[in-house]
């Protein structure tokens, strides 16, 4: 196997195994917990999978930078002189979201009747708050942090509202483009990362959309519901990843990219009144995972225009990162 | 026979001139910021670095097979130095991340990345020499501090004067310092083991440094 292959089998292709095992247990376990109350069995499968997925891209932070990286960040290590780097952040960002993914469907499955809701919303504000002041990326000034932290809330409600049932199919496309843009941009670690969160999504989604039904005991009802740990992890990944990119793109680079990136599970909304009527639950996560695709490949598109080597200096160079590295 | 004694005098005396200005021309070696045996301490010069004419290329190993090379454009910073190399010199000198120049623009952008040298983090990469050793005429090792990604690390660097010019502005020096370093050491990991042997982990660097001798 070449340097390359192991490589991307090693931050990539192993994340999203793990990520899919973690998926198949905890989707085993709740088709065994079968007769236990829906709370708790929902807050189990939303919290295991959200702890899946974010799992696929701490595990590809470590194994690109090692746990140094994510522990440095909590205390001083001996014989450690590697610096600490601001964007090393997304490792304990990605470890966070997926404890509050937990945290945040135990309340709910413990909430009295009513207020499962405003602890999704307060859940939300929490995570954007602790965004907004915990993860500094470089040259972001006051202004930018609100931003960011208001981008966490964005696209945790694009991915409870708009992308609804179909948040694991969105989160694989959703990941797979600021994959892409991240490669472009010319930031190969990032890249892999979110390489590894997308095909993680993508396997989860396969599993709970075949072992998914066998757990529910009802196969119309939306597996991952609007209960918001799924969302709120993913909501919370994405928009760092997004500003992380944002933060150390090369300058001619499009940035305004990013932020698109990040709010892409909205796209879900295009064809809401066809997701709505449809049949199925697989015809609802369809149109819903129809239109954020559609505007994840309008994004791309655009970005490559922007990119295009005007007459001037098409002949400059053609390197790019597999010239580079491979 | 007088003809004679004083012609063998003579002959004497021209040796031990001629041997006398042997020594004279070998100057012995000296511990740093020493004078010269036999001349008065000048006191160093403070020269600028002309950042058009000072670069410092590198060298680095591609996918185990060529290698490749870059340099950072601009590098700025002074050298104080006693023009009769009656001491060593001393340097500060810094290169901006930004001035990163590999003939390719995207690859410039990649380096100047995360993955690298974190240009957004560490803007620049400074050396500040602490002490040197003259191991022979207008030639040093010079020790200091690194300073690249945010660590600091003791290296030792071969410097060598390479002239004393005159331009318009005055007198100009040049000195040529090469060293390696490992980029791991400075936490610059990505391609040595991951992807493994990508790039390689030994860095040659050779700075040219050209400065302006500052009027007195």
């Amino acid at each position: 196997m070449s340097e390359i292959a192991q490589y991307i089998l090693s931050v990539i292709v192993i994340p999203a195994a793990v990520a899919g095992v973690l998926a198949v247990v905890v989707v085993l376990v709740v088709a065994l917990w079968a007769r236990r109350t829906g709370g708790a069995r929902m807050a189990l499968l939303e919290g295991g999978l959200a702890f899946a997925l974010m799992a696929a891209f701490a595990l590809s932070f470590t194994r690109e930078l090692g746990w140094n990286a994510i522990l440095r960040q909590l205390f001083a290590l001996e014989n450690d002189d590697a610096p600490f780097e601001r964007w090393h952040r997304l490792g304990l960002a990605a470890l966070g979201a997926a404890v509050a993914g937990w945290v945040l469907t135990a309340a709910r499955a413990a909430a009295v009747r009513g207020l499962e809701g405003w602890l999704t919303v307060v859940a939300v504000l929490l995570a954007a708050l602790w965004a907004a002041f915990f993860v500094r990326f470089p040259a972001m000034d006051a202004g930018w942090q609100v931003a960011q932290g208001a981008l966490v809330a964005a696209s945790a409600l694009g991915y409870a509202v708009c992308a609804r049932g179909a948040a694991l199919w969105v989160a694989w496309g959703v990941f797979g483009v600021l994959a892409m843009l991240s490669g472009l941009g010319g930031f190969a670690s990032l890249s892999v990362m979110c390489g590894a969160a997308s095909l993680g999504a993508f396997v989860i989604a396969v599993v709970v959309a075949t072992l998914g039904g066998r757990a529910r005991h009802d196969r119309r009802a939306p597996v991952v519901s609007a209960g918001g740990a799924v969302a709120l992890a993913l909501g919370t990944l994405t928009a760092l990843a997004a500003t992380c990119g944002f933060a150390y793109a090369q300058d001619d680079f499009p940035k305004w990219a990013w932020f698109v990136a990040a709010l892409l599970p909205f796209g879900g909304y295009a064809f809401a009144p066809k997701a709505d009527r449809a049949p199925s639950t697989g015809a609802s996560t369809f149109w819903r995972f129809l239109g954020a695709a559609i505007l994840a490949l309008g994004l791309l598109a655009s970005v490559g225009l922007a990119l295009r080597p005007d007459a001037a200096d098409a002949g400059d160079d053609g390197a790019d990162l597999m010239e580079m590295y491979g | 026979m007088k003809h004679r004694a004083v012609l063998a005098l003579s002959l004497l005396s021209l040796a031990s001139l001629a041997l006398g200005s042997l020594g004279a021309a070998t100057v012995a070696p000296k511990a740093q910021g020493a004078p010269a045996a036999g001349s008065a301490a000048v006191a160093p010069s403070t020269i600028t670095l002309d950042p058009v004419h000072s670069m410092a290329v590198f060298r680095i190993q591609h996918l185990g097979a060529g290698f490749f090379w870059g340099r950072f454009n601009e590098v700025a910073g002074t050298v104080r130095w006693p023009l009769d190399d009656s001491a060593a010199p001393s340097f500060d000198v810094v290169a901006e991340v930004k001035k990163v120049d590999t003939g390719s623009a995207k690859l410039d952008g990649n380096l100047q990345g995360p993955s690298f040298f974190n240009e957004a983090e560490f803007p620049t990469i400074s050396f500040k020499s602490t002490g040197a050793t003259r191991v022979g005429e207008r030639r040093y090792t010079v020790t200091g501090d690194l300073t690249l990604r945010g660590v600091t690390k003791p290296i030792e660097v071969d410097c060598v004067v390479t002239g004393i010019g005159k331009g318009p502005a005055g007198q100009k020096v040049g000195f040529e310092c090469t060293f390696a370093l490992k980029r791991s050491d400075y936490g610059m990991k990505w391609g040595i083991d991951a992807p493994k042997g990508a790039l390689g982990d030994e860095v040659k660097m050779i700075i040219a440094l050209e400065g302006d001798v500052a009027k007195e």
